[in-house]
């Protein structure tokens, strides 16, 4: 972006966000109120009335710019408040906005460097419109330039140590030694591997490994960022592309992997992309010599753990326990949980009071009340009137 | 149907089957199940927008009359911001803390506006309100000795508590509850009459007061200490504010309450006719013993919606700014179904809670009876 964000920085914010820490009448004041909390709400309530970017209790984004870079993606820039920390390339944002009312949360890969951050003060995050993903689609059809969203700090382990001039040569992971960067990417994968092909040309000052990318998508159509890698490969000696059309060729598979690594030793791989993508690779990169240490991936969202249904009965998983319970036909989620020892609260046990609460990761659920499932974003689940319909995960009781 | 209805004979049987068939209980009770759902349907970004408007009216009013009653030179700004302050607890607690603990804003994912996290601004701590209240009121609605909010312990409401001389001066009794209406809901849970008949040791509360004792010292200290002190040689007249915004507060939440269950025309249950109860009893116990009051729009943000205390309590959970409209269908099926439908105006409502707190401090056979009255509701005859 030529745009310079980063000059136009309120000198405010930063002083703002100091009064609001480290005051020590504020300290006080939140100390004796009522509940600690509502003094800050007061306070954040002020502040977002003279300007919603001074939202102390969120990091409120603005979104400077909405591109489409294929027919069904969107690309958004970010300018993140003063106090948003950075990032490393390879990691992701928590990012909010609402829909209808409620408040909704995604992770999406960072897909621009760091380096281009510190130069322009903006963020980028590329977004697939899925269908009838909720998120997805609000991202590329309501949201507008000089909105707000909300994000977390960076998050993520899918990185590489960044090289620079101050790095301990002597140190010992694996990631530093490796000379060549073997990025493997399917689809929307793209976009933290895009983050970390730029910045590792950046820091080529400091460093040369050689760079290969293998890059898959249904056709060239739905490549993101396609054209932009393909100019970069071309100015740089070190960095090859190969793209792979898997509509025209076919799913990329294990063996053809061969033709890309030459010394498995110093080879560090990333993997991003649909689970059995990843799945496939990293099980070809391994036959290939590369060890566990070698390969990073990156899922979003936890593994789900695997709960497997027996003999057609329903398998419910309380995660925070790791309690597994056969489901015993109509009973209730509150009746497993007591069942499982999970003491949970609860108080009219008919959907009245609200006093009883989990959340579903995954599996299916039935409102007792309606006989209808209920949807996977409905934030709020009472377990008192709520039956399995699959296997379960459930976790954050009351 | 209505007409027997009004026949005070038969309302001190049993059974909900005198108002209607078990059959038409069910149907009664689908149709409002269906209310229910198709309200559910259009819950979205409307009630967002409302609940925050209401949440920025109700902090400039608090912000405002906080610093009206700091700075002002003379009464009459003074007096400005004990009215501002005062507007801005009422709506605070009874708009915003009583409908976002009722979980009504749950589906909004803001952990600000939670039921389980929300913490109000009153005395009552919101963990024991949400048992009290959430749990055991609106479950048990007008269930003689289950609904504990019935008369609070402390007045005579119906023939069910026998008469003693003490009764005499119930209405003195209602004043005081009325002035310290926060101090009463919070120690609600104390259940200081059960002690009292030594049924349950005030060791077994030692948890209850030790949050409460945590929450109203917080209460205290700020309105009482902290805000004073910060006008330095003007806390005086800062403490005199804060403590007439907060009698403010007490006088109209308890008025508001009182109007919705102990009205005439309110009637009770025994534990007996609730057992096994289907969803259509449930409903109909709900509406027979709950009361509405008409007004102008900000009469019913002031009062929390609880001026449609029947339809709060058929659908507690949700969103309260939707009950005048669901309310036209109600009356509707309340009509089909011969349900009486208890609604007045305001006064006249308030009215008829005096009369009612007067009527039972007196024993039985002084009592002037009312043919309408069926304030006794189904009793079991003694
Ligand atoms: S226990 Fe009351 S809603 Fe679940």
């Amino acid at each position: 972006m030529s745009t310079n964000f980063k000059s136009n920085e309120s000198r405010l914010m930063p002083m703002i966000g100091m009064a609001w820490t480290y005051t020590w009448l504020y300290k006080l004041g939140e100390y004796f109120w009522q509940h600690s909390g509502q003094l800050q709400d007061y306070v954040n309530f002020v502040l977002c009335e003279a300007d919603p970017r001074w939202d102390q209790q969120r990091m409120a984004a603005q979104i400077i710019k909405k591109e489409h870079p294929t027919a069904d993606s969107t690309t958004l820039w970010l300018k993140p408040p003063a106090k948003w920390q950075g990032f490393k390339p390879g990691q992701y944002v928590k990012f909010e906005c609402d829909i209808n009312g409620s408040r909704v949360q995604r992770c999406y890969s960072l897909s621009n460097s760091p380096a281009d951050f510190k130069q322009t003060g903006l963020i980028s995050i590329t977004v697939k419109a899925i269908p009838s993903g909720k998120v997805s689609n609000h991202v590329k059809d309501h949201l507008a330039e000089s909105e707000l969203v909300y994000l977390s700090h960076a998050q993520g382990e899918f990185s590489y140590q960044v090289a620079s001039a101050q790095k301990d040569s002597t140190s010992e992971q694996p990631n530093d030694l490796a000379s060549h960067y073997l990025f493997l990417a399917g689809g929307s994968g793209i976009t933290p591997i895009k983050s970390m092909i730029e910045q590792l040309i950046e820091d080529r000052t400091f460093n040369h490994p050689k760079i290969t990318l293998v890059y898959t998508a249904q056709t060239e159509a739905d490549a993101i960022y396609l054209e932009r890698l393909t100019s970069l490969a071309k100015s740089q000696a070190d960095f090859d592309l190969h793209f792979h059309a898997s509509q025209e060729h076919g799913f990329l598979t294990a063996k053809q992997l061969s033709q890309w690594i030459e010394a498995p030793e110093t080879t560090s791989a990333f993997i991003c992309g649909p689970s059995e993508f990843m799945d496939s690779m990293s099980n070809g990169l391994k036959k290939h010599g590369l060890s566990n240490e070698q390969i990073q991936i990156e899922r979003f969202g936890a593994a789900k753990p695997a709960i497997k249904s027996t003999k057609g009965k329903l398998t419910t998983y309380f995660e925070p326990t790791d309690q597994t319970l056969i489901n015993k036909g109509e009973q209730s989620l509150l009746e497993m949980a007591e069942e499982a020892g999970l003491n949970p609260k609860y108080g009219c046990r008919a959907g009245i009071c609200h006093e009883c609460k989990c959340k579903r990761p995954a599996g299916e659920l039935i409102d007792a009340q309606t006989g209808e499932a209920i949807p996977h974003d409905q934030a709020h689940i009472q377990p008192c009137v709520t039956y399995a319909a699959s296997d379960l995960v459930i976790n954050e009781w009351n | 149907m209505n007409s027997i209805l009004k026949n005070t004979e038969l309302a001190t049987t049993t059974s909900f089957n005198h108002w209607m068939t078990d059959k038409q209980l069910e149907a009664f009770g689908k149709e409002l199940t269906a209310l229910r759902e198709e309200t559910l349907k259009e819950v979205g970004q409307e009630d967002a927008d409302y609940i925050r408007s209401i949440i920025r009216k109700q902090r400039v009013c608090e912000i405002s009359g906080r610093a009206l009653i700091h700075f002002s030179m003379n009464p009459i700004t003074w007096l400005a911001g004990v009215g501002l302050l005062s507007v801005s607890k009422i709506m605070e607690n009874m708009e915003i803390g009583h409908n976002v603990m009722h979980g009504q804003y749950d589906w909004m994912n803001d952990p600000k506006l939670n039921s389980q996290t929300y913490e109000w601004d009153t005395v009552c701590d919101s963990e024991s309100w949400r048992k009290t209240h959430n749990y055991e009121h609106h479950t048990y609605t007008n269930i003689l000795g289950k609904d504990r909010d019935y008369g609070y312990a402390v007045l005579r409401l119906s023939d069910d508590t026998p008469w003693k001389p003490r009764h005499l001066f119930q209405f003195i009794n209602y004043g005081l509850l009325s002035v310290f209406f926060q101090w009463g809901v919070g120690l609600h849970e104390l259940e200081s009459e059960r002690i009292r008949r030594g049924e349950i040791k005030i060791k077994d509360k030692v948890p209850f007061l030790k949050r409460i004792g945590k929450k109203a010292s917080r209460q205290v200290l700020k309105d009482y200490i902290i805000f004073p002190a910060l006008a330095g040689p003007f806390a005086l007249k800062v403490l005199a504010g804060n403590a007439m915004a907060n009698l403010g507060r007490n006088l109209w939440a308890s008025t508001i309450i009182f109007c919705g269950h102990f009205t005439q025309d309110a009637h009770t249950f025994t534990q007996e006719e609730c057992e096994n109860e289907s969803q259509g009893a449930w409903y109909l116990r709900q509406m027979l013993g709950s009361s509405n009051f008409t007004g102008g729009r900000w009469l019913h943000i002031m009062s929390g919606h609880l001026s449609y205390q029947i339809e709060h309590h058929l659908f507690p959970d949700i969103p309260a700014h939707r009950y005048p409209k669901m309310s036209l269908k109600v009356k509707e099926i309340c009509d089909k179904y011969g349900v009486p439908y208890n609604t007045n105006s305001f006064g006249k409502q308030y009215l008829s809670v005096l009369k009612r707190v007067l009527q039972y401090s007196l024993p039985d056979k002084k009592r002037p009876l009312d043919k309408n009255d069926n304030s006794a509701g189904p009793l079991l005859p003694s």
